[in-house]
């Protein structure tokens, strides 16, 4: 009888039970109807927002400047934290899909409707996802005033800060707003590292003096975000120094800069690939093979026949690959090997042949 | 001209919309690729703006439909750092593109363009 619950334990488990059940019932309750109360709230304010929204977008009987006046109920909608930070997103997304008068409409509409101030709030903020908001409603509504007071986040310690101003810095001042790799001390993370390329996109190249002096700086991260730029835009002036970089004691950059060589590649390019190949360990080898493989050298076909004795058949099968691309008896010399070594070449030879890649 | 405008963006499609009726177009809109393919399906539109990511179906699959059947013209709204799916529509039988963010005026001169080739046409 004793293995058995008693009966008044058991009524207390089921009361406790029973209890927890209604609580839980109830808090999904609340936690729905919070839910759809906000999704009304803000279907309401969208519905609004968008057709008083849209219709001052497109009046161009109104200067672009010109004092607007904002209707009572959206006034006291934009009271609400909430409703005014629906608002500013919804003008924010449509920021980014227009160009010209319409887009300076809604810069104009985010001044007047008191969302900079807003903005600058959120910078001033001490949580770091709020600060990184702000900086980014900011940039994307192009308020170059506020370029001083983003400019001292782009070496912060946080990561998101950190590259929220660094791209604010280069949406505003194109290529001249590379200018916080002088100061950067933090590392230049990958993410940040093709954010700020594909921002780059949208300005015309102007010169870029201190590519050099960056290339040379100590942050390993900035080297590497430079060797890209230099890659990207040719900057066939810094060759020499993308030369050295070939000697940095981090992989990663050595692999860069072979990739960059490549891109500016002048008359000697290939040989110091070439000379540097034997210093390399696997990964680079290999960057080497396929990056002189692109090349125009004629040179090369000798390197890359040496190559053919490599141990490893990677890179035994890249340089036959690239024998094959620049040399026009190349597949001949590979059929040689194979007739004379066929358990070493001969199984390169045929993937060489069907055209298989690597 | 008869326009069908494609876009998820509900601010964007009203702004679009306000645009081109004030440029005298007769504008049907929809909110997703099915509801497009429906439209397509009930009516002849002289035009198509059709943005390409769209929930249920895709631009570039509405591209491909209208294609197979029609020759209706169709102006597609890509993003930046789309020049594939750009490339995509322009196999499928797409006649123009707009990259976002684009100006208001431009998707108007390009309208404008196909609507001399539609009066042309009805001349003929």
């Amino acid at each position: 009888m004793s293995a058995f619950i008693q009966p008044h334990y058991l009524w207390v488990a089921i009361t406790v039970f029973c209890i927890l059940i209604l609580l839980l019932t109830g808090a999904i309750f609340l936690y729905l109807y919070r839910k759809k109360s906000i999704f009304f709230a803000n279907a309401y304010i969208q519905k609004q927002f968008e057709e008083w929204i849209s219709a001052c977008i497109l009046d161009d009987t109104v200067a672009v400047n010109q004092s607007i006046v904002v209707p009572l109920f959206l006034q006291q909608q934009l009271k609400n934290v909430r409703k005014k930070q629906f608002a500013l997103n919804l003008l924010l997304q449509n920021k980014r899909q227009l160009m010209g008068f319409a887009a300076q409409k809604i810069i104009f509409l985010y001044e007047e409707l008191g969302f900079k101030q807003y903005s600058i709030q959120k910078l001033k903020s001490r949580t770091w996802h709020i600060k990184a908001r702000g900086i980014q409603e900011l940039y994307l509504m192009e308020q170059h005033d506020m370029l001083n007071q983003i400019y001292v986040y782009t070496n912060n310690k946080n990561e998101h800060i950190r590259t929220e101003a660094q791209i604010a810095i280069v949406r505003l001042l194109g290529f001249a707003g590379l200018r916080f790799l002088d100061i950067l001390s933090h590392p230049l993370n990958e993410w940040g590292q093709i954010n700020l390329l594909e921002q780059l996109k949208q300005f015309s190249l102007t010169p870029m003096h201190h590519l050099s002096k960056w290339l040379c700086s100590n942050n390993y991260t900035i080297v590497l975000f430079v060797l890209k730029l230099v890659a990207v835009y040719q900057q066939f002036q810094t060759h020499d120094v993308v030369v050295n970089c070939l000697h940095h004691k981090h992989e990663k950059i050595r692999t860069q800069a072979i990739k960059t060589l490549a891109r500016i590649a002048n008359e000697h390019t290939a040989t110091i690939l070439i000379t540097h190949y034997a210093n390399e360990k696997f990964t680079n080898k290999k960057m080497i093979l396929e990056q002189l493989s692109t090349m125009t050298v004629n040179a090369k076909a000798l390197f890359f026949l040496a190559c053919l004795h490599e141990e490893n058949n990677v890179l035994k099968l890249i340089a036959a690959k690239a024998l094959n691309q620049c040399s026009q008896g190349g597949i001949n010399v590979l059929q040689e090997k194979a007739v004379q070594y066929p358990k070493d070449y001969e199984p390169i030879y045929l993937h060489v042949k069907s055209g298989i890649g690597v | 001209m008869k326009i069908l405008l494609v876009e998820d963006d509900q601010l964007m499609l009203k702004t679009i919309i306000l645009r081109l009726k004030k440029e005298g177009h007769d504008i049907t809109s929809c909110t997703d690729g099915k509801e497009a393919i429906e439209q397509i399906e009930n009516q002849i539109f002289d035009l198509i703006i059709t943005d390409i990511m769209l929930p249920y179906v895709s631009g570039l699959e509405i591209v491909g439909i209208v294609k197979e059947t029609t020759s209706t013209p169709i102006i597609v709204l890509s993003s930046m750092g789309q020049e594939k799916t750009i490339e995509e529509a322009f196999e499928l039988g797409a006649d123009d593109y707009i990259t976002k963010p684009f100006n208001l005026t431009e998707l108007s001169f390009r309208i404008k363009r196909f609507a001399k080739a539609y009066e042309l046409q009805l001349a003929i």
